[in-house]
């Protein structure tokens, strides 16, 4: 770098003393009487010496040509000895499985951290095709992923299991891209993160939600039944002060049900704990037993549920699980919500890409100051509380949350005292 | 195996003491005759022995659960006909999908059903 500097400061003096010369000869020439023999020879002179200097400017700029020249190819010397360096020690080292494959799959490259992970020596894997060790599961990602791989599709973060040589099981996060080398080669890199210990901690946490729901709910289920033995074989001897008694015993057991419910499914909402698994369904049968589930209260509250169809799909791809708390928590508010006399209409509509179920009701209605607060956590109605109807507050979170799952909408329209109709839009897969 | 000429002999199959207790007065003071196991070894065993019209089938117990009993019950040609009515606690619809595909005719939950109820639905099963 000095050596350019210097060099351009030589060409920069060179040429103002060039110009400075044949200024001044020019200008002496022009505005005082010399005799020209002088006035020639000064330009004479001043010419020799612009050539001269001409001459050493060339051979200057010749020579900051191959200084920089050579400086370049040094930096990129340097460079490259670097990267050469640097990079493959990156590969070598870093904590994250790389494994480098050929088109076929075909491992040329791997890393320590995949050597830990497959619990082999280091480079043991080269040479074996890496799309063995994949595990196929219901989605069949084992045949999934060579084939996207196949039409250099990447892949981000996809989670499936691998066998390792020793026969153990991996859960891994798998990304994979392909790119062409410098002979246009297809390859691709892999990296496996291992997120085994992530998966335990999540069976983990669904197997605690459903051991917890089995045996919250089998004492509730004895307790419930046994206050019905006991009223029933109690008839006719029970005060009417112990039948209040037991009634609000059965009552609370029915509460606390409803209770243990909504928690469990907040709780597997929120731990996200739910895997999502879709399923035929035969819509008909589906939401009659769900309106089976509420003609007993309907009965005893003399509210007419009514069911019609705007559509000859009867069978949808849907979560189970999740379509029947979406649902079932509609329906159940319509009808805890309607009081004598009304009516809850379940109308299935479809439109070619969506299933729509658009529950109604001519119950109590959402206060308008409060509609902007009926999904969250734990939020009733001042009219719902002061009319002492029995909710948790989790009914609609948890509809909504389900509803998002499943990748729909869930809209409402309601008037205090009027009713309410509440459109639930989930796409059809 | 034994000939069953009642018609309503019924067969609870549930592990849990207070429930099947419940279950047991319940079936008897409606004029059942109601036989019991506590897992789905001894239901398998009752039910051949016995015949019973109906059987009233958890699906969560120890040994062998519900749907094993129900898949094997199917199997038999003693048992391939028998009404079965599952018992849940709706911790999970995609197992009570599972079991109604096993050969399940109906399934109750049972935190939201009474006993009288069930006793209705046995009556309507058995055509009594």
């Amino acid at each position: 770098m000095k050596t350019i500097s210097s060099n351009m400061s030589a060409l920069f003096v060179s040429v103002i003393v060039c110009v400075v010369m044949l200024g001044t000869t020019l200008f002496f020439w022009k505005n005082f009487s010399i005799p020209s023999a002088y006035l020639e020879q000064s330009f004479l002179g001043a010419i020799l010496f612009c050539i001269t200097l001409l001459t050493v400017l060339i051979y200057q700029s010749r020579k900051i040509y191959d200084s920089a020249h050579s400086l370049a190819r040094s930096m990129t010397r340097d460079m490259l000895e670097d990267s050469q360096e640097l990079f493959p020690h990156l590969f070598r080292k870093s904590p994250l499985p790389y494994i480098v494959i050929d088109d076929s799959g075909v491992v040329t490259a791997m890393n320590i951290a995949v050597a830990r992970l497959f619990s082999v020596e280091l480079d043991v894997l080269v040479g074996i095709n890496i799309f063995l060790f994949l595990v196929d599961d219901e989605g069949g990602k084992a045949t999934l992923i060579p084939e996207y791989f196949k039409e250099e599709k990447s892949l981000n973060e996809v989670e499936v299991q691998i066998r390792r040589p020793d026969g153990v099981l991996r859960w891994v996060s798998l990304s994979l891209f392909s790119f062409r080398d410098r002979t246009r080669k297809k390859q691709g890199l892999l990296t496996l993160v291992d997120i085994t210990k992530q998966k335990q901690v999540d069976k983990a946490k669904t197997e605690f939600v459903s051991l917890a729901s089995h045996q919250l709910r089998t004492p509730i289920s004895a307790m419930k039944w046994n206050v019905e033995l006991l009223v029933s074989a109690s008839e006719g001897t029970f005060t009417p002060l112990q039948k209040t008694y037991a009634d609000k015993i059965a009552r609370n057991i029915d509460r606390m049900d409803m209770l243990v419910a909504d928690f469990l499914n907040v709780s597997k909402l929120e731990l996200g704990t739910l895997e999502v698994q879709y399923t035929t369904l035969d819509l008909v049968a589906f939401i009659q037993g769900i309106v089976d589930e509420y003609i007993i209260l309907a009965q005893k509250k003399n509210v007419q549920i009514t069911i019609d169809w705007d559509t000859i799909t009867k069978s949808i791809l849907s979560d189970s699980n999740l379509l029947h708390m979406i649902i079932s928590n509609v329906i159940g508010n319509a009808v805890k919500y309607t009081p004598s006399g009304g009516v809850v209409r379940v109308h299935v509509q479809y439109d070619g890409a969506h299933i729509m179920f658009v529950i109604s009701d001519t119950g109590i209605g959402i206060p308008e100051e409060e509609q902007g607060m009926i999904f969250s956590k734990l939020f009733r109605g001042t009219n719902a509380q002061t009319e002492i109807i029995e909710g948790t507050g989790l009914g609609l979170y948890i509809v909504q949350e389900a509803v998002h799952i499943l990748g729909g909408t869930i809209t409402f329209i309601s008037h205090e005292g009027r009713g309410s109709v509440f459109t639930v839009t989930l796409p059809i897969k | 195996m034994n000939t069953n000429t009642h018609k309503n002999k019924i067969l609870i199959v549930e592990d849990e003491i207070d429930l099947r207790d419940a279950l047991v007065t319940a079936f008897t003071y409606e004029g059942f005759l109601t036989l019991v196991a506590g897992d789905g070894e001894e239901g398998l065993s009752v039910a051949e022995a016995e015949a019973p019209n109906l059987i009233l089938l958890d699906i969560s117990m120890p040994k062998m659960n519900g749907l094993t009993m129900l898949k094997k019950l199917r199997e038999t040609a003693w048992g391939k006909d028998t009404k079965v009515i599952v018992m849940t606690v709706l911790d999970d619809l995609s197992k009570v999908a599972e079991v109604m595909d096993a050969g399940g005719d109906e399934y109750v939950v049972k935190t939201q059903v009474t006993l009288t109820e069930i006793v209705q639905k046995v009556k309507h099963k058995l055509d009594l």
